[in-house]
């Protein structure tokens, strides 16, 4: 069974439309009915789980059911508190009079093209490091392409900040050896070495370690087929099933272990019309595509059903066939 | 005669010294330099995976990119309404 065996961590991802919301808030259900403590968080920033769950949610966790939390993470809102954080580091650093002009150009940075992404990477870092208390933690993700990117994210991150600080080593071996010719003039106004400029530096590089470590331990995680697994969701269509296959292929890239393939909305084999009969031959038709190409991936199914499926009773029943 | 004695070894001292020391200090800052153009690459329309991120270093290098886009040359701050000149 896959409830059992699941890793703490799991992603749910798919094409935009297939029923990922419904899924793993199904997920969820099922595992908090089992009385394992689970938080489920929507990463998409059109969030449809407060939809799925029946629940009002928002970007401060809330108690759903016994054993399950949820939150929707609000990109705009830690935009503005990372922004906020830097202004009140500036407040003590800066000069009074320069303070209107960096507040203007923080604002204006706000706006800049993947500071959201960034932002949000950065929370979902945080929330893997810290797992708290809760043996399951679900991300309900924004559609296939940002999720691999948020997936790739740290490792380009910590690469990034690995080289940075790979330079920094032999910027201090050329510092020590400078430092010697300085001893004798402290209070040289140009003095590279004065004590708050050195403070300073080592205040900046200790902010880049922390990312950096950050962006490591989650990346660790990530990669970790014991801790995360994705599982992909799709329809019986030849869309969704394109696309399944190329996540499946980037993923591979990423090292991130797919857990499985749920295929959402299997209409029923019994059809006595025509048109519905075709849907099934096709549906036939794609599924065996998807075995053909992934013949040793796990793949569950899910019925469509003849209403929509709201709240933590009904998801937790919906019926997942091996 | 002692404090003249000693102020000619200090000049000679100066004499030996000023020469690495400008060396040292230069290379220093040459390397300075560099990690200023990676954090700030945004900056001068470099595309940098991680200036979101290195925004946050700018309170503690405030000082320091002031003198840093002088030395490369621009005379005015390359970030625009961010007025350090």
């Amino acid at each position: 069974m896959l409830l059992e065996s699941i890793t703490p961590i799991i992603f749910v991802g798919g094409k935009g439309g297939v029923g990922k919301t419904t899924i793993s808030s199904s997920i969820a259900s099922k595992l908090a009915n089992l009385g394992k403590k689970t938080l489920i968080i929507s990463t998409d920033p059109a969030h449809s789980l407060s939809d799925a769950l029946n629940v009002k949610l928002g970007s401060k966790i809330v108690n759903v059911s016994s054993n399950l939390d949820a939150i929707e993470l609000n990109p705009d809102e830690i935009v503005n508190e990372h922004f906020k954080n830097i202004e009140d580091t500036l407040k003590s650093y800066a000069k009074p009079e320069m303070f209107p002009k960096i507040k203007e150009h923080l604002e204006l940075s706000k706006e800049t093209p993947g500071a959201q992404e960034a932002a949000l990477l950065e929370k979902i870092c945080s929330l893997l490091v810290e797992r708290k208390d809760y043996e399951h933690i679900i991300f309900d993700t924004a559609p296939t392409g940002h999720t691999i990117r948020l997936l790739a994210m740290p490792s380009v991150m910590s690469a990034w900040t690995e080289g940075l600080m790979k330079h920094q080593k032999k910027r201090d071996e050329i510092a020590d050896a400078a430092k010697v010719f300085w001893k004798n003039k402290p209070e040289y106004e140009f003095n590279p070495f004065a004590p708050s400029k050195e403070m300073r530096w080592k205040k900046a590089i200790a902010k880049l370690e922390e990312r950096k470590s950050l962006f490591l331990r989650a990346n660790k995680i990530l990669q970790d087929i014991n801790l995360t697994s994705i599982y992909l969701v799709m329809i019986p269509e030849a869309l969704p099933l394109y696309e399944t296959l190329r996540a499946h292929e980037t993923l591979k890239k990423f090292s991130i272990n797919v857990g499985g393939i749920f295929i959402n909305q299997i209409i029923p084999k019994e059809q006595n019309s025509d048109f519905w009969q075709n849907r099934v031959d096709r549906q036939i038709e794609i599924l065996s595509q998807l075995n053909k190409n992934l013949p040793n991936t796990k793949k569950i199914q899910v019925k469509l059903n003849s209403k929509d499926l709201r709240g933590i009773e009904e998801l937790k029943n919906i019926n997942f066939e091996f | 005669m002692i404090e003249k004695i000693k102020s000619f070894l200090e000049g000679l001292d100066e004499h030996y010294q000023a020469p690495y020391r400008s060396a040292l200090t230069k290379s220093y800052q040459e390397e300075n330099d560099f990690f200023m153009l990676m954090a700030f690459a945004e900056s001068l329309g470099v595309q940098n995976p991680a200036s979101f991120y290195t925004m946050e270093l700018l309170p503690f290098l405030l000082e320091e990119f002031h003198a840093w886009h002088k030395r490369m040359g621009m005379q005015h701050s390359l970030i625009e309404h961010f007025g350090c000149c």
